[in-house]
């Protein structure tokens, strides 16, 4: 069984970045993380990444902007929007947009591992098909 | 031997005496009218005149007629003289001594002629005789008379004086020389007196006649005077006729009974009729043609001949210009200087006519005014009481008005006091009148009348004195708004100040919203940025916890502790947000039943609270937003185990309600949200604990933002509870006792829209 997952959180807060890396990492997933929309992308185009936990609000680019131009590099790439404010336009786009989950601020950690998890078998079940 | 011989003298003296008597006659003739006494004088001269032939037939008749009838004569018919002149002087008196003398008289004589007859007692006797009456007569005349008749009789009385003087003087000188027996062998002397006699009756003859004489030129004087004086009385009189003739508004006409011809006009005629005194005097009314009607004319003529007089006859008469004038005409027949003439007076209607449609016009014009005008009019006299004091006023007339205003009947009232119609009238009204009529100023005043209840406007004046008149009307309606807006006046400064208060109560509150709102505003934005810290320290208690789990217990407590006010500050962050920007309702087909489960999933209560459901199975599903009316549901819940720390038991129930209103009103209750709807029906929804209650000065507050009685609480949940439900078209009903515990209703409508 597979339990490594890559995450990738992105959060212009280093507090917040580096708390939920520190979780994260101690729950035994591997995690990258970047403080701004475009570090995201880079790292998108460096790593591997199963899950992208993402700040709504950023300075140089928002959630759903960061998600939109994933779509065509990483389509497998699952994404969590989460957010301190009721940004709901750009949410609302989101949504439109294929996101499924929005996490409000303070994130609910227990939920979001379970979430994790959710996601982990998914993979793992998806991994274990044998090729066509 | 005698030069004169006393025959011849005799016989003179008898044709003197006789002249003199036909002279006396003469004048008894001509004034026996104007004098009767002269019929006594006339008297005197015939019986001297016979005395004197008598005498003088001596020796041819016996000697008692010739001497003592013809004696006695003279005497006598002096005596008549003596009469006659007093009646003519206006002075008569008694004779019997007179009378008593004369029969002396004859006595005496006829002694001396027939008893023992002698010349010298005859003699003595007559003179005598002669003597008493001339001096009486002379006595009358130059004496007895008025001063005034004094001038007229002085001539005669001299004569009579003289006479008698003379008579006396024969006395003694008969006495003298005494006279032979025979009457015509007297003496000289005798002879003599007896010329003088004679001489002395012809001048008195004249003096009489003279005196008569006076007198009637005097009386002719008197009369001319007279006639003069008379004669200017009738011209004053005849002027002030003919002034009053011609002056007199009336048209008089006198006519000619036999030709009809007219004698006289007045001036009044030829004013009114127009013609003058050519076109009228000496024509017949019917040639000018004055009659409007002549069949008028005869019937007046035809009673005028039957009665002698018409009086008052109405009919029309024409004028020069044909115009016609209506006049009473009185005809009488009247008598002038033996012909029969017809005096007609006309008295002109027309002028009268005219006044009199005037006068009618008029008080029929002031009637109608009387009737009709709008203002009550009333006449009345003052009644005094037994010390001549006014008591009560009595109503004399009324209009129609008077009777509209103050409902009293004409009929019921004149003549009758008005403190008999009206015993409870305010004094004011009586007193006030009283003034008027007695004085006689008018006055102005609005009073009130309490049997009438009503205001009135009057005008009161004297007509005459001890009455008074008023109009009046009734201002009841204007005297109402004028206390009324009195009595707003009085309450307006109380009533602005309570607005004044309410304003501010109400701005305070707006303010108070204002600032909310900013607040609202201000602790959103806040609220935002302090969920990432808020983020950053739950993720760094999670990490802590999760590293550290054999911590010692106080680490572990104090990361709880952490954990737990990080939650709580999330919550009031989240309350606050909701409240700021509240979204719209999302609403679908929901399941009460379910609404409830999710909501008690949600936010379970504590252990020590016993949770109650009682959900009857066929409630109909709503169209709401769940998780709006969860939220809801899910603070009600919170709170009610707020309220019951100590344990208690939580009830949720559930029902089909067509009722506005579950509440029953002896109880302190708050009504907040939609209370309009009134049909259709509405799931009622109670959350209902067993805790202290609420204090009823809390109740009021309770919806209200930013109050709250809980430790950690800022007082956002109600007030967004309140706001969801309106958003979901339904409201919130609070229900508390203070020791049994509170229920708060959420009321749903079934058929929202």
């Amino acid at each position: 069984m597979n339990d490594s997952f890559i995450i990738l959180v992105v959060d212009d807060n280093p507090s917040m970045v580096s708390t939920l890396q520190d979780i994260l990492r101690k729950k035994g997933h591997t995690v990258h993380s970047a403080k701004s929309g475009a570090e995201a992308l880079e790292i998108l185009s460096l790593h591997k990444v199963d899950l992208m936990l993402t700040d709504v609000i950023m300075p140089d680019m928002d959630g759903v902007a960061l998600y939109r131009q994933t779509r065509q590099t990483h389509p497998h790439l699952v994404t969590l929007l989460m957010t301190a404010y009721s940004a709901d336009d750009i949410i609302r786009q989101g949504f439109l947009e294929g996101i499924k989950t929005v996490l409000t601020k303070p994130v609910d950690i227990e939920l979001f591992l379970s979430m994790v998890s959710a996601y982990q078998n998914i993979r793992a079940q998806r991994s274990y098909r044998p090729a066509p | 031997m005698n030069i004169l011989d006393m025959r011849t003298v005799m016989f003179s003296y008898i044709l003197s005496s006789a002249i003199c008597a036909a002279v006396m006659a003469f004048l008894w003739l001509q004034n026996r009218q104007r004098m009767p006494e002269l019929a006594f004088w006339l008297a005197d001269f015939g019986m001297q005149f016979l005395g004197v032939l008598l005498i003088t037939l001596r020796g041819l008749l016996p000697d008692l007629v010739s001497m003592a009838l013809g004696s006695t004569l003279m005497v006598a018919g002096s005596l008549l003289l003596l009469i006659g002149l007093e009646r003519y002087t206006g002075r008569t008196g008694w004779h019997w001594f007179n009378i008593l003398y004369l029969v002396a008289f004859v006595i005496i004589h006829v002694f001396f002629v027939a008893v023992q007859p002698g010349q010298l007692g005859r003699n003595i006797n007559i003179s005598l005789g002669i003597f008493i009456m001339t001096a009486q007569c002379a006595w009358l005349l130059l004496r007895r008379v008025e001063p005034v008749m004094r001038p007229e009789t002085r001539a005669a009385g001299l004569v009579f004086l003289v006479f008698s003087l003379l008579s006396f003087a024969r006395i003694f000188l008969d006495l003298a020389a005494p006279p032979a027996n025979d009457f015509f062998r007297s003496g000289l002397y005798d002879i003599l007196v007896v010329l003088s006699y004679q001489m002395l009756y012809i001048i008195l003859a004249f003096s009489l006649s003279l005196m008569i004489n006076h007198r009637l030129v005097k009386t002719l004087e008197s009369d001319i005077v007279e006639m003069n004086r008379a004669e200017e009385a009738l011209k004053v009189s005849q002027e002030k006729f003919l002034v009053a003739f011609h002056n007199i508004p009336d048209i008089i006409i006198i006519t000619s009974l036999v030709d009809g011809k007219i004698l006289e006009a007045n001036e009044s005629f030829y004013r009114i009729s127009g013609y003058d005194k050519a076109d009228t005097l000496g024509r017949t009314t019917i040639e000018m043609d004055l009659w409007a009607n002549i069949d008028q004319r005869n019937q007046l003529v035809a009673a005028l001949q039957k009665q002698g007089r018409v009086l008052d006859f109405e009919t029309e008469f024409r004028k020069k210009n044909n115009q016609l004038f209506s006049g009473s005409i009185s005809s009488e027949l009247i008598q002038l200087q033996d012909q029969t003439f017809v005096l007609n007076v006309i008295h002109d209607l027309t002028g009268s006519k005219q006044a009199q449609d005037d006068l009618h016009t008029s008080e029929e014009r002031y009637r109608l005014l009387f009737n009709n005008m709008t203002e009550g009019f009333a006449l009345h006299d003052l009644l005094l009481d037994a010390d001549g004091q006014p008591c009560d006023y009595r109503f004399l007339e009324v209009n129609p008005a008077f009777e509209d205003l103050t409902g009293l009947k004409r009929e019921d009232i004149l003549g009758r006091g008005h403190l008999e119609v009206m015993p409870d009238e305010d004094p004011f009204w009586f007193e006030t009148y009283k003034k008027v009529a007695l004085t006689g100023q008018s006055i102005r005043l609005e009073h009130y009348s309490p049997p009438l209840q009503k205001h009135y406007g009057v005008y009161a004046y004297c007509p005459i004195p001890n009455q008074f008149a008023f109009i009046f009307s009734d201002i009841t309606e204007r005297k109402q708004a004028e206390e009324k807006i009195q009595l707003l006046n009085a309450t307006l400064e109380q009533r602005v100040e309570d607005r004044t208060r309410d304003l501010n109560v109400a701005q305070e509150q707006l303010v108070r919203q204002e600032k909310l709102a900013v607040l609202g505003q201000v602790a959103g934005s806040i609220g935002h940025e302090l969920r990432n810290p808020l983020g950053v320290i739950s993720n760094a208690i999670y990490y802590l916890k999760m590293v550290q789990p054999d911590a010692d217990a106080k680490v572990r407590e104090y990361l709880d502790m952490i954990e737990d006010q990080t939650r709580i500050s999330s919550k009031i962050i989240g309350d606050l947000l909701d409240f700021a920007r509240l979204k719209a309702a999302n609403k679908q087909q929901t399941s009460v039943p379910d609404l409830l489960h999710q909501t008690l999933a949600r936010y379970p209560a504590p252990p020590s609270v016993q949770v109650l459901l009682e959900l009857p199975t066929d409630l109909p599903p709503i169209l709401v937003d769940p998780q709006q009316i969860i939220q809801i549901l899910g603070n009600l819940t919170q709170n009610a185990c707020q309220a019951m720390l100590d344990g208690g038991a939580l009830t949720i129930s559930s029902s089909v309600n067509s009722d506005q209103s579950s509440v029953s009103s002896d109880q302190p209750t708050v009504i907040t949200g939609n209370r309009q709807p009134t049909t259709g029906n509405w799931i009622l929804i109670t959350v209902s604990d067993t805790g202290p209650g609420i204090p009823p000065g809390n109740m009021a507050k309770l919806f209200e933002p930013l109050f709250s009685t809980k430790p950690n609480g800022i007082g956002l949940g109600l007030p967004l509870s309140r706001k969801l439900a309106e958003a979901n078209g339904g409201r919130i009903e609070v229900q508390s006792e203070l020791g049994k515990g509170s229920a708060f209703s959420l009321w749903l409508p079934i058929q929202a829209k």
